[in-house]
């Protein structure tokens, strides 16, 4: 059975780092800092509470070896109340996620951050998974528990982490997904220039923890960007273009595309070059204005093509062109690279690593190429196999408009 | 009514010149006097003819003892230190003559790339070999490659022919990149027959349509398979080269072939029984149940 998983980028963090913790009922200084990654969640940890005041008198640490895992802490009053204050100091804190204990029903439903300061809020909480991300990161925060959802019982914690930067869900929350990687939308047509991929996937909020954190608006669309993996390999990149959540279900749609097609959004100056100079020329100062660096234009450019006489790499074979003065309009990234394409006869996708490649268009292949095809052997194919008879891509003459 | 493809213009086409060839000479076989010309301005004009893949070029009809071949407007960037693989042919006859010069150089405009021959002549009747690699002096686009003899005695018609065969040069590199130049030797054996390419700075707006006219003078077939179990994948030679247990899938771009389809066509073999080979231009990956993918394909001509 193929593990299929996808990983979904939340809202980047600052290089936090929370080297100790104290508490209004106790102190527990650890000797081992929280930073991404350093911990593992302690979901199953149950509050065992027996009798009220017998337990977490003054704040207890249950384990401390993956970092802060499990507190308990003095128990609620007859309606929940119950003030806990956490001081967190550390480098560049800007969130905290504290997790409750759903087996036992446990877990805080308001508190008040940096009480006292200009950046005073009252937060509210209804589950067991609750993020903080503060106004401004600081070396010190304050996070104030007034309420919780279960009375006489103690207050807990069985978990606590910074923000996390990922959130990853496996065969039990995918639903069901199609994704889409492609260099040519209608293999028929004849197509150059930039090609996003596109496709849909359906994920099973479990936990209603995503929907917590695109309620808190820490959804970056910009920056959410989606790994599907199968069988722990990354096979696939995306980003949401489009991300309807049906609450009643815990069902988030999200319709994906890649990282190409926000090169519509990057603008790309226009330019005049006074001079003769080849067609990677003009393509690396298209892509260098609009922040790539030298490095990952190169890499852009490695893969071997044919071009019908030999097979060199595609920035070989843009220095074979050259352009004499060279004026450029403003327009966005994608313009200005499909121009490029358009004269080179190249497509531009990203791989299934997530790299951004130019590749050819044109209906060739080099000899290493052909000498390693793979072969789809009958066994795999469970449909049939169905080809163009018609050949409507017999060109007699090429205009250029 | 004709199949016209439409290719999208922009700012950059009209300037942009194709030199996909190695060799910079056109016509460097000499299988015609095309883009060969002589002396000029015209009152000094040389007769040119080609025969048996020699250039031949005889003093003119005015009595100017001047000999001139020109291969010009070779459109390509030179830059200053490339390196320049020059091999080429050269004899010129003995005849009436007195106190000759023989220059032959590649220049850009007016400045000397590289002069193979200077001054003062007198080999006559055999063939001599050009054959070396040469720093550029110059930052340049445009170039001609030149032989020029002259008499002294002007006057007197000299009876003296310039002969000329297997001209190229090579920008090295502008091919291998810098540091990457092969030597001489090496040259001599990648470039044993580099006179016999025909194509260079051609106008993009040629280049691309002499591409799309060639790639689809009969049609590229599509296809598709809808419906793919995820598994290992071997190439022709049998190695194993996707794992499925690893998460390998077959990639966009990946060329592969289809040895047979469920309906037993033959449609993955040519007609002269070779094997088709497609080139998968989309991957779709999906689950509902068990992950699957479909492809779309292209046939590679």
């Amino acid at each position: 059975m193929a593990k299929i998983s996808v990983k979904l980028q939340l809202n980047e963090h600052g290089a936090d780092e929370i080297t100790s913790m104290t508490a209004d009922v106790g102190i527990n200084n650890v000797s081992k800092a929280v930073v991404w990654g350093s911990t593992s969640r302690n979901a199953g940890f149950n509050g065992i509470c027996i009798g009220k005041w017998q337990i977490g008198q003054a704040g207890y640490l249950i384990a401390q070896s993956t970092g802060y895992n499990g507190f308990l802490f003095s128990p609620t009053g007859s309606d929940g109340s119950g003030d806990l204050e956490i001081t967190f100091t550390g480098t560049n804190i800007d969130s905290i996620t504290f997790y409750g204990d759903p087996s036992s029903g446990q877990w805080a439903t308001e508190a008040i951050l940096d009480e006292g300061t200009l950046y005073e809020t009252t937060a509210f909480s209804d589950d067991y998974i609750w993020s903080i991300i503060f106004s401004e990161p600081a070396s010190s925060h304050t996070v104030k528990f007034t309420k919780w959802e279960r009375p006489d019982y103690n207050m807990l914690f069985t978990h606590m982490e910074i923000f996390p930067n990922t959130m990853d869900f496996d065969n039990k929350h995918i639903k069901e997904f199609t994704s889409l990687s492609q260099s040519n939308s209608d293999p028929k047509n004849v197509f150059y220039g930039v090609l996003p991929n596109r496709g849909d996937i359906s994920l099973i909020d479990r936990d209603g923890e995503l929907k917590d954190y695109a309620q808190a608006g820490y959804l970056n669309q910009e920056t959410f960007a989606i790994t599907i993996s199968i069988n722990d390999k990354e096979v696939q990149h995306h980003i949401a273009s489009d991300s309807p959540y049906y609450n009643n279900k815990n069902l988030l749609e999200l319709d994906l595309t890649n990282s190409l097609s926000q090169w519509d959004n990057i603008k790309c100056l226009g330019f005049s070059h006074d001079f003769v100079e080849t067609l990677y020329d003009t393509l690396n100062t298209m892509l260098s204005i609009s922040g790539f660096d030298e490095e990952e234009i190169d890499g852009m450019l490695d893969t071997v093509i044919n071009i019908g006489s030999e097979d060199v790499t595609v920035k070989q074979y843009l220095e074979r062109i050259i352009v004499e003065d060279v004026e450029t309009v403003e327009s966005s990234l994608r313009e200005a690279v499909d121009k490029i394409c358009n004269i080179a006869l190249l497509q531009v996708i990203e791989n299934d690593n997530g790299e951004i490649k130019f590749i050819s268009a044109r209906p060739l292949a080099t000899q290493d190429e052909l000498d390693t095809a793979k072969v789809i052997p009958l066994r795999m194919q469970k449909s049939d196999f169905e080809y163009e008879i018609l050949l409507s891509n017999e060109y007699e003459d090429v205009d250029f408009m | 009514m004709k199949n016209i493809l439409i290719i999208k213009d922009n700012e950059i086409f009209p300037k942009a010149i194709g030199q996909l060839a190695h060799n910079l000479i056109k016509n460097g076989n000499i299988i015609s006097t095309d883009y060969w010309t002589g002396a000029n301005p015209a009152p000094y004009a040389n007769i040119l003819s080609a025969s048996g893949n020699v250039l031949t070029s005889a003093i003119g009809t005015v009595p100017y003892n001047l000999i001139q071949i020109r291969n010009p407007n070779i459109k390509y960037l030179i830059n200053e230190g490339d390196k320049i693989y020059s091999t080429f042919k050269y004899r010129v006859t003995s005849g009436t003559n007195t106190s000759p010069t023989l220059d032959i150089g590649f220049y850009s405009v007016g400045l000397p790339v590289k002069k193979y021959v200077s001054g003062a002549f007198s080999n006559y009747d055999n063939w001599v070999t050009v054959s070396q690699i040469d720093e550029s002096g110059v930052t340049q686009h445009e170039f001609y490659f030149l032989i020029n003899y002259l008499d002294a005695d002007l006057g007197t018609p000299t009876t003296v022919t310039v002969q000329l065969k297997q001209c190229g040069i090579v920008n090295l590199t502008r091919i291998y990149g810098a540091g990457n130049e092969p030597d001489l030797a090496e040259c001599q054996s990648i470039y044993d027959d580099v006179w016999l390419e025909d194509r260079q700075d051609k106008d993009m707006y040629d280049k691309v349509k002499e591409f799309i006219l060639s790639d689809y003078a009969n049609g590229i077939m599509s296809a598709n398979q809808k419906e793919l179990a995820c598994l290992d994948v071997y190439d022709i030679n049998g190695n194993r080269v996707y794992d499925f247990s690893k998460g390998d899938i077959i990639k966009v771009g990946d060329v592969v072939r289809i040895d047979r389809d469920n309906d037993g066509n033959s449609i993955s073999y040519k007609q002269n029984g070779e094997p088709r080979y497609w080139r998968v231009v989309g991957r779709q990956v999906s689950k509902v149940g068990v992950p699957k993918i479909a492809l779309s394909l292209r046939e590679i001509i």
